[in-house]
This record gives structure tokens, C-alpha cells and sequence, in this order.
């Protein structure tokens, strides 16, 4: 049989004799995972009963079943490592460069072979899953937040599903592959191939993490929310783990497309890359941990890099409550020198660059000149890149602008226990005013004045889609939260966010705060008019909510559409004038009130700008959790709010209406029993 | 010059010799004292086409090369001649002139190995009849006369010939 | 055929040829010789285009090796470590060769196979480590390289092996004008076949040539003057003494004399011992190498 193989056409990128005697060895691989493929989906699928199908196929199409996402790694890793194997020990290597092919063509069809046994479970278990699929291509388009997917007949998967599991499976698959045959490239032998893999896998986010976690750490102030959704772009895995991937479209304007995209073109560099260094590769160095001198330089920094961010961290978390005179929390005053983490820095990097040279040199007697002189090198860049990181030399921290520049304003406040509002719960407030704007300004000043005793280090995003109140129980002391947005005129803006003490508001703070709570924008916040919308009040009932059970709720209220509307009013007007004591919640609450209101028809629902529910939370304006907008007209939500005497028109609108006695002897009778049930339940 | 008829006898007569790797002479060597010692006695009758280099070095296991270099040297020397295209053949016996040095070369051989015998057999006159039986021996059979009727040419082989391999 | 130029290669900046020149004639039988560790593996392995040298010429039919797909198409390597082939059986690894080697001759490697008695459907990691050779050797001798290089082949291998091994190498030398590079510690055996030698030491080529041509020129004697202290002053001194070796009262010495200097010699110093033997393949090495670590001894 006479085949034509390489040298015949210069630029043929494979040699098929070399891609069959490929597959020909290693079919049993991706034979392996396409069973196991199968016996996790489609089996099961047949196994399942009617009902609980579609869930299970949804959950697989999403990546959640652990097998299947366990596939998207294992497959191509192995298929990235069978192929090139030969390049890894000195007897196969010898063999193979001496036959009658190029080194780039031999590279060609070792990758050809093992996308080929990569993609194939993938494809096989496609198969095996149509007959479960309802036929039909409508899925494309993003689906309302309101459906239940695992549960509506119109939503059961269908083609579309598939072809968008197979976009993501396909692009993921490819990346890993990419990035494995990358690292084969530059290791020597197979353990240093695995271990190479995981790390380059990995490298985008643990650079992410620790940059990310040590500029957090140390620049009081610098938002963590910067960072949210760029963990899509760390790697195809977080991406599909994070949001369930293109098939699960609870969440619009997610930019998957453009996600898989970008996978896929840095799949295909990668690839190049890979190609152009094989070429470089001495046959003598197969065995070796890593071929290129250079290469083990650059591993060696990583891992040590890696090793000398958690060194720091571990120090910090493990000495800090011992330390007198740091704050709680942790966080390092501005201009502070935080000795523990450069003390655990240096440990850290020490053994890290320690292990990794014992395992690239592959001998336990690392301590000599040459390890100290890297070390050197090593401490070099790391003093620059930690003094940049972890100095302020921009003046980040202290950094506000001028009010006269600033053109509008946004203030998050969450679990900031105000009164009217019974409940923690996020709170947006939204300045244009320049009297509101110098307000927020001072407070902010404020804020960074008083850093050294109450401010507080937040190592995540604020996750707002968590009650607050559980968001308490992370530190193990109240805390409250300042998201502060500037919009200059004319240029960049401003974000900031600052964790305090929860004590701060009131009492180091009061007066910078409530100089800020006095203002118009803030007051407006708070309005009923903002969180729910008169027109959309739907009940207004007297209760307590001193239990331990919950709010307890009378029989007396408002049950008229227009008395509601003019009591909440007659609400907002007083609120309007309180000031900062009043607000501070010293005085006895006269009487609760459980208001419920139709949640919003969509986002743009006018009656929502700027309020807030307990819900749902914005991030300057752009939604990150489900919100709890519905197009189901039953669909209420709830707020508590308790007024005091202060509140002179909405008594005297109550007594006016014959309200108010009824009300105060409904709220006595509500304290006794409630006295009683704590008598009884201790 | 008669060229005879290619002919398959020449090239089976020299499947008899046997190569001994072992012994110091290298085989380029022996291969031409084998073939001298067959055209002298008259295996190989003047003439006779020789064996190609191919098939000789096939047949014996032995490097091309050296068989090419042995039938150069035998040329040389005089025992065969080639006809390009055709082969080598054997060259009748009394056109065979070996060369000066050659033979100077054979004469300290003998000279040498002559005084060896001497130091064995220190007695002049023993050792000068011991010679000249062994050159009886020798002379004995070769310089048969060419004859074409002749069928039995592998008589005359003496059971010693030790000299001409040492 | 073979032809290489002022080579350097090093390994981690040691370096393992230097300067290192060979040539190769078509249709010979090259043997390549040389200490453990004089880099004898490494120049095949540069010939076979798996090293590239850091500098210099490696030429195979005039055309350079490495990378070049359509001149390794005519060599065959037959390496020392035979550990790529264990998973394969002589079915596989014929079949994968046949397809990527146009001059694949099937029942050339058919015949070789039968010869060898070896197991078509046998892992070759089954095989004794002589029958592996076996097989690595019909595998690359179906190919009908125009070249064939052998680094260790015939150790391992028992003596009727190793005669149908040379047998299908002459047939292929003498048939086609193959060219065979083979490098082995077995001198006796190289000597019976080579025609050509080459003598590495420490990464340089110091004799190279038709073996021969090399052989006839030089020679061993064992020469005797009577007893120990009876040799004259100066009596070598009109020999060119390659190496020398005393015991007792005779002295074994390797010349590079011709016939006429040797007969002056034993005119004029009237040794009373004077044999003298064939140079081997093995004098010859252990003479050349000598050389180079200057332990000719002063005759005086």
C-alpha cells in the first residue's frame, strides 16, 4: 500500500499514517470516557422516571452532574498526553524524530489524533442523548426570569440545548486541550505534563486570585466588585460552573457568545504556539522535567509567586487576632506596614521556590549558590511588584474628588440599620445635587479618617443575591457596607467600597453620616414613593415584630386603596423632615406597619428607580442576582416600617381617620402577648 | 584471449572454500589465496568466467567490497582480467606474471618462516631436506597442464598446503 | 554518501563532538568505532536527523538531515534502546511502517521474519531481547533503506542470528549498493565485514579510512634481541613505532612501516626474534587511541 506522507507536500501540517496508528492505539481512552459518559447521561436518562427526565437532562446540559463536568477536564487532558507522549522519553523520541516526517508535521497530527479522541465521548454522548430531546430549535433566544426550566413542558430541552451544551463542551474541551498540549510541549516527561497542565489551566485565575486578593487586602477602598464576571474569562470551566454555560439562560445579557469566543481563538493561539516551540525542542532533553531552561525559570516564578501570596495571607489570618493595635478584620490602615504578611511572604516563597527547584532539578540538594541566586532574581520582582501592590503610590486610597467636578453620584449602603425599615437590606441612593454630593464627600472622608479603628477587609464581592443578615455572620461582628460611585464630569469615575464596624454609622460616624441621611437624595431613597410605588400598595397592616417568631401581625390596618395611598404620604412627608436623631431609631417605635406591594412588572418599571427591595440588589444600576420582577400579578413583596411620635402628620391623619386608638391598643395587646410567649419560651 | 562460454561450473567450484573468521588473515586476503590457489591448481581453468562480485560476496557472506578489492588486486597481480560489461575470467597460467614486490613480499615470508623452522631444527643439512620436501610437496600439485578432457581437477589438492595460510 | 563537516554538538554546554569530521562512501560498510562515552552514538543519531548540531554540516546524499522528511525516508535507524517497540507487534509495526516508507518491501519483511522464526502477533515486549532485535532489524531492513545504520546491533543476538543479520546486509549491499553505518564494541566481528573503519575518541574523529588500506600499512612484531637488557640503543629508531609494549626480553611493537623498512630493520639490528602478525581491527583501535593519550614510550 503506498501512501503519500509528508515530504511529498512541504506544508502538510499531518501525516495520516501517523494520525491512524494514533487512534489505532489509543481508541480505548476516549472509549473509557464515552462509556462513562454514556452510563451517567443517556443510561440514566432511561432509567429515570417521565417526570424527573427532563431535570436530569437539563442538569446534565449544564454542565451540574459531576461526571459530565469531570469529562470536560479528564478527556482532553488524557488525549492531550497519549499522542505526545513519545516525546517524553529518550528511546521514543529517538524513534519517532527518525522518521520520514517533519517535527512539525508529526506535531500536527499528534494534535489532529487527539482532538479526535478528545471530542469523541463528547460526540458519542451527543448522540446518545437525542432521543431525549424534543425536537425542534427554539431555545436560542434567552428565556424570561420567571420560568421554572426544569419544570415547563415549553421549556423541556430541545435541539437548541444540545447544539449550545456541544458550543460549550466543544470550546472547553478545545481550551483544555490547547493549554495541555502547550504544556507537553514545554515538559519533558509525563508527570511534569500533568502537573504542567494543571498549572497553566489554572494560571489565569490563581494569578487573578492572588493579584486580586493582595491589591484587595491592601488598598482600603478598592471595590471588589471590579472583579465580578471577569471569572468567566479565567478559564472555560469557571465559566460554565458559574452560570451553568449557554444553555442555562436565567441571566440576560450574559455574553457567552463572545465568552466562547474568546476561548476559542486563545485555544487556537495556544495551539500555534505550542507548534512553533515543539520546533525548537532537543531530542537530548526528553526526560528531563522541562525543556527549556527558560520554561523553568518562568514555572519556577509562578509556583513561588503562588507560594509567597498564600505564605502572606496564611500569616495574616493566622497572627491577626493575636495583634494589638490592628483593627479587627484585619485591614491595614492606610500607610500601615503589615510585618506578618512580608514575614509569611518570605517563608511562603522560600519553600515554594525551594519544592519546585528539588522537583525540576530532581535531587534534594537544592541548597547551594545557584538556588540563592534565583531566589535572588525571584525577591527582585517580587519586591517591586509587592511594593506597587501593596504601597499606595498613586494615592489610591486617599483619593476623593472634588465635589465641584463630580456630576452625579451613587451611595450603596447595605445592612445599615435605619430606621424607618426594620429589615438589613441594600439601600441605593442616588445624588445629583451639589449640597447631597459635598454631604457624601464628607462622609466618605470620614469614612478613611476612621479606618484604623472600624474599618474592616472584605475579601469578596458583596454577594447580594445572599440575605444580608447571613452576610452579618461572616465577620464575627456586625458590619456594614459603603459602595460609593463618583461620575465625573467629563472623564473616569470613582468606585469605592468600604466595609465598617456596624457601630460606626451611629455613634464615630454619626455626625458624617447623618449630615449625609439629612439629605434630600437619601431621604428620597427611603420613600415609600421609591421602594414600592403608590399605585402599587396592596395591604397596610398593623403588627409587631419584637417576637421571636417573626412579625405578628393584628387584625387592624388600612384596607382602603386611597387611604393607603394618602397614609403613605402623609408617611413620606414626615420622613422628610425628620432629622438624624430622630432617624437613629433611639426613640420606641409608636407603631409597626406591614405594608406589601406588587412586586414590578420588569426592570425599567419606573416606581423602582433608585429604591430598592429587600430582595433584589443592584451594582450601580446593573442587576447581578434574579430579580424578583414577575409578570404574575399575584407576586407581593413585603416591607416593615415603624413610625414614631415625630411623626406628626401620619398621627394626626390617623386619629383623623379614626384610626390611630384602635391601632395603639391593638399594638399593646400585640407587646403583652408577645411579653407572654417570651415568658413561656424563655 | 578465448572467452569462454559463461559457464555455472566456475562459480559452484567456488562454493567448496570456506572462509575461517577467526584466523588473523583477514578475509580480503584469503579470498585471494583461495582463488590464486584454485586457478593455480587448475580448478579454474584459464579463461573461466568468474563469479560475479555480487554473487561471490552472497554466497560467502562477505562485504562486496572486499571481493571487489580482491579481484582488483588479483588482476593486478595478474591472475584474472575483465571485460567490462561481461565479468571476470580466469588468465591462462602462463600469462600470469606476478609482480616484483609481490614476490619479494613471499620471499621474506618464506624467509621468515624458514628461520622459524631453523629454530626448531638447528641441524642444517635436516632442515634443508625438510625444505626441499615440502617444496616437492607443493609443486606436486599444481602446474598441471591445461587440458580440456581433464575430468577430475580436484585431485591434485594436497592435503598440506599450510605455507600459503599461516 | 555520508558526509560531515567541522561538527560541534554539546549537551548543557559540555561538549560531546568537536570539529568532528567523517565521510561515508556509498555501497560501504562503515564501522564506527571508539571508547564508551566518545560520542559514538551521538553521531548517529545526528545522521539519522534526531540531534540537530549546533554547528556544521551533517549531508546525507549531498542533501543535510535534519528536519528533511524525503532523506530520512531513505535511512533506517536502528537504535540501542529498543523500549518504543515493546507495545507493538511485527503485524502493527510493519503495517505503520509500510504506510509512511514508499520503498516498504513487504516480502522482503515477510522473509527476514520467517527466517528469524518471530511471532507476526507477538508484543514485542514478550520477545527475549535478541528476538527484539530481530524484529527492529527486519522492520528496518524492509524499509530497503539506501541507508542503514546499526548502533549496537549485533550484541545480544546468537551466532546463527547474527550470520542471517550480515547475510541480509550483504545481500542488500551487494544487490543495491546499500550503504550500512554500524557502530559496535565487537572489533573482531566489524573487521570480518567492514571495509571502511572510523576511530572516535573524546568527540573527535582520529582515524578514519579504509580499513584495509589502514591494516597493511601498519604491523604488529615481536621483536627479540636475547636477554633483558640486550637490546642495542636506538635499535627502533628507524621504525616509525606506533605503540610499544615491553615484557621481559621481547618487546611488542606496533610500526607503520612497509615491507622494505622492515627488511632494512632486520638486516641492520639483526634482532634474533623478529615475528611478525597481522594487525587486528582491535590492535588497531587500542594503537590509535594510544596515540592520542601519548603513551608511545620512548624507546630508549
Amino acid at each position: 500500500m503506498r501512501s503519500k506522507t509528508s515530504y511529498e507536500y512541504p506544508l502538510r501540517i499531518c501525516s495520516a499514517p501517523i494520525v491512524r496508528e494514533n487512534l489505532r492505539r489509543f481508541w480505548p481512552a476516549p472509549l473509557v470516557g464515552a462509556f462513562l459518559y454514556l452510563a451517567a447521561g443517556p443510561f440514566m436518562l432511561l432509567l429515570a422516571e417521565d417526570g424527573m427526565r427532563q431535570n436530569h437532562l437539563r442538569t446534565f446540559l449544564m454542565n451540574f452532574h459531576p461526571v459530565f463536568a469531570c469529562m470536560l477536564v479528564v478527556s482532553p487532558l488524557i488525549a492531550a498526553i497519549l499522542p505526545f507522549r513519545h516525546m517524553h522519553s529518550k528511546g521514543a523520541s529517538a524513534v519517532m524524530r527518525a522518521l520520514p516526517v517533519t517535527k512539525g508535521t508529526m506535531f500536527g497530527s499528534d494534535y489532529l489524533s487527539g482532538l479526535i479522541l478528545a471530542f469523541a465521548p463528547i460526540f458519542l454522548v451527543a448522540l446518545g442523548t437525542l432521543p431525549f430531546l424534543e425536537p425542534g430549535f427554539a431555545h436560542f433566544a434567552a428565556c424570561p426570569a420567571d420560568v421554572n426550566l426544569y419544570f415547563d413542558p415549553a421549556w423541556y430541552p430541545d435541539f437548541s440545548d444540545l447544539i449550545l451544551w456541544l458550543a460549550d463542551s466543544v470550546v472547553t474541551v478545545l481550551f483544555v486541550f490547547s493549554v495541555a498540549v502547550f504544556a507537553g510541549v514545554i515538559a519533558g516527561n509525563t508527570a511534569m505534563h500533568l502537573l504542567l497542565a494543571g498549572l497553566l489551566n489554572c494560571i489565569a485565575g490563581i494569578i487573578f486570585a492572588v493579584t486580586f486578593g493582595i491589591v484587595n487586602r491592601f488598598f482600603y477602598g478598592f471595590s471588589p466588585d471590579v472583579g465580578a464576571g471577569m471569572e468567566s474569562f479565567l478559564h472555560p470551566l469557571a465559566f460554565l460552573m458559574t452560570y451553568g454555560g449557554s444553555v442555562n439562560m436565567a441571566f440576560p445579557g450574559k455574553l457567552d457568545a463572545l465568552i466562547l469566543v474568546v476561548y476559542a481563538a486563545t485555544a487556537i493561539i495556544v495551539s500555534v504556539g505550542a507548534c512553533i516551540l515543539c520546533r525548537a525542542v532537543k531530542a537530548e532533553r526528553a526526560g528531563d522535567p522541562v525543556v527549556f531552561r527558560g520554561a523553568a525559570y518562568i514555572v519556577t516564578f509562578l509556583v513561588t509567586f503562588v507560594g509567597m501570596s498564600a505564605g502572606g495571607f496564611l500569616f495574616c489570618d493566622m497572627l491577626e487576632e493575636s495583634q494589638v493595635g490592628v483593627a479587627p478584620g484585619g485591614v491595614w490602615p492606610p500607610g500601615a506596614v503589615p510585618v506578618n504578611f512580608y514575614v509569611g511572604a518570605f517563608l511562603g516563597a522560600a519553600i515554594s521556590l525551594l519544592l519546585t527547584t528539588m522537583v525540576l532539578r530532581r535531587t534534594f540538594k537544592v541548597f547551594n549558590a545557584r538556588t540563592l541566586k534565583d531566589f535572588g532574581c525571584f525577591a527582585l520582582v517580587a519586591a517591586v511588584f509587592l511594593t506597587l501592590a501593596t504601597t499606595d503610590v498613586t494615592g489610591f486610597e486617599r483619593r476623593i474628588p472634588d465635589a465641584r467636578e463630580i456630576k452625579s453620584a451613587t451611595a450603596e449602603l447595605i445592612s445599615v440599620n435605619v430606621f424607618p425599615y426594620q429589615w438589613n437590606f441594600v439601600q441605593t441612593v442616588l445624588l445629583t445635587d451639589r449640597e447631597d454630593i459635598a454631604a457624601l464627600t464628607a462622609l466618605h472622608r470620614d469614612i478613611l479618617d476612621k479606618a484604623d479603628a472600624y474599618g474592616v477587609a472584605r475579601t469578596e464581592p458583596y454577594a447580594s443575591d445572599r440575605d444580608a443578615q447571613l452576610d452579618a455572620d461572616s465577620f464575627p461582628f456586625p458590619t456594614n457596607d459603603f459602595y460609593i460611585q463618583y461620575e465625573k464630569i467629563g472623564g473616569f469615575g470613582l468606585r469605592r467600597s468600604y466595609t465598617v464596624e456596624a457601630s460606626y454609622p451611629l455613634t464615630v460616624g454619626a455626625d458624617a453620616f447623618g449630615r449625609f441621611a439629612e439629605t434630600r437624595a437619601y431621604k428620597q431613597s427611603l420613600s415609600l414613593a421609591n421602594m414600592a410605588g403608590y399605585e402599587n400598595l396592596t395591604e397596610l397592616t398593623l403588627c409587631h415584630i419584637e417576637s421571636q417568631f417573626g412579625p405578628v401581625l393584628s387584625q387592624s390596618g388600612i384596607s382602603d386603596k386611597n387611604g393607603m395611598i394618602e397614609f403613605a404620604k402623609c408617611l413620606d412627608a414626615d420622613f422628610e423632615t425628620l432629622d438624624f436623631d430622630d432617624m437613629k431609631g433611639d426613640n420606641q417605635a409608636l407603631m409597626t406597619f406591614l405594608i406589601e406591594y406588587r412586586a414590578p412588572k420588569a426592570e425599567t418599571d419606573e416606581s423602582m428607580r433608585g429604591g430598592v427591595s429587600q430582595v433584589r440588589a443592584t451594582r450601580f444600576g446593573q442587576a447581578i442576582a434574579p430579580n424578583p420582577v414577575s409578570n404574575d400579578p399575584d407576586a407581593r413583596l413585603t416591607l416593615l416600617y415603624s413610625i414614631t411620635d415625630k411623626y406628626e402628620r401620619s398621627v394626626a391623619w390617623l386619629k383623623e381617620r379614626g384610626y390611630y386608638d384602635g391601632m395603639i391598643k391593638a399594638t399593646a395587646e400585640l407587646v403583652r402577648e408577645a411579653e407572654a410567649e417570651a415568658q413561656i419560651y424563655g | 584471449m578465448r572467452i569462454a562460454v559463461p559457464e555455472k561450473v566456475g562459480a559452484e567450484r567456488v562454493n567448496m572454500f570456506e572462509l575461517d573468521f577467526k584466523t588473523r588473515k583477514s578475509i580480503y586476503e584469503q579470498v585471494i589465496d583461495n582463488l590464486k590457489e584454485r586457478i593455480l591448481v587448475g580448478i579454474m581453468r584459464a579463461d573461466e568466467k568468474l563469479p560475479s562480485v555480487r554473487e561471490l560476496s552472497k554466497r560467502l557472506t562477505i562485504n562486496p567490497n572486499t571481493v571487489q578489492k580482491a579481484f582488483r588486486e588479483l588482476e593486478r597481480q595478474g591472475y584474472i582480467y575483465t571485460v567490462s560489461g561481461l565479468g571476470s575470467f580466469v588468465r591462462a597460467r602462463d600469462d600470469i606474471r606476478p609482480d616484483e614486490r609481490l614476490i619479494s613480499e613471499v620471499k621474506s615470508k618464506l624467509a621468515e618462516n624458514i628461520r622459524e623452522l631453523r629454530f626448531l631444527v638447528p641441524d642444517r643439512t635436516v632442515a634443508q631436506e625438510m625444505i626441499d620436501a615440502i617444496f616437492d610437496q607443493c609443486c606436486a600439485g599444481d602446474l598441471r597442464n591445461e587440458d580440456p578432457n581433464d575430468e577430475s581437477p580436484n585431485d591434485g589438492r594436497s592435503a598440506k598446503d599450510e605455507p600459503a595460510r599461516s | 554518501m555520508i558526509d560531515i563537516r567541522k561538527l560541534h554538538k554539546s549537551f548543557d554546554g559540555v561538549p560531546a563532538l568537536n570539529n568532528f569530521e567523517m565521510k561515508v562512501r556509498g555501497g560501504s560498510i562503515y564501522g564506527l568505532v571508539g571508547t564508551n562515552g566518545a560520542g559514538k552514538t551521538t553521531v548517529l543519531q545526528l545522521i539519522g536527523g534526531i540531534l540537530k548540531a549546533d554547528d556544521g554540516k551533517v549531508l546525507v546524499d549531498g542533501r543535510p538531515v535534519y528536519e528533511n522528511a524525503a532523506v530520512k525516508e531513505k535511512l533506517a535507524f536502528v537504535p540501542d534502546d529498543l523500549s518504543f517497540f515493546s507495545p507493538y507487534t511485527l503485524r502493527d509495526a510493519g503495517r505503520f511502517f509500510s504506510e509512511l516508507y514508499r520503498d516498504w518491501d513487504g516480502k522482503l519483511f515477510d522473509a527476514i521474519i520467517e527466517q528469524f522464526q518471530l511471532d507476526r502477533k507477538r508484543r514485542l515486549s514478550k520477545f527475549s531481547k535478541g528476538m527484539r532485535k530481530q524484529a527492529v532489524f527486519a522492520l528496518a531492513l524492509a524499509r530497503t533503506p539506501a541507508c542503514l545504520i546499526l548502533d549496537e546491533p549485533i550484541d545480544g543476538l546468537d551466532p546463527s542470528a547474527r550470520k542471517t543479520v550480515w547475510k541480509y546486509i550483504v545481500d542488500a549491499v551487494a544487490d543495491r549498493g546499500m550503504t550500512t553505518l554500524i557502530s559496535s564494541h565487537n572489533l573482531r566481528e566489524m573487521e570480518g565485514f567492514c571495509d571502511s573503519i572510523g576511530v572516535i575518541h573524546r568527540g573527535r574523529m582520529i582515524l578514519e579510512g579504509d580499513l584495509h588500506a589502514l591494516t597493511t600499512g601498519m604491523h604488529k612484531l615481536q621483536v627479540s634481541f636475547g636477554q633483558s637488557g640486550a637490546r642495542p640503543e636506538g635499535a627502533y629508531d628507524a621504525l616509525h613505532v606506533m605503540h610499544m609494549e615491553t615484557g621481559g626480553s621481547v618487546d611488542s611493537l606496533i610500526v607503520q612501516n612497509d615491507e622494505a623498512a622492515l627488511e632494512r630493520f632486520r638486516k641492520e639490528k639483526k634482532p634474533l626474534i623478529c615475528d611478525r602478525l597481522p594487525l587486528t581491527l582491535e590492535e588497531l583501535f587500542l594503537c590509535a587511541l594510544g596515540g592520542e593519550n601519548d603513551e608511545i614510550k620512548d624507546v630508549l
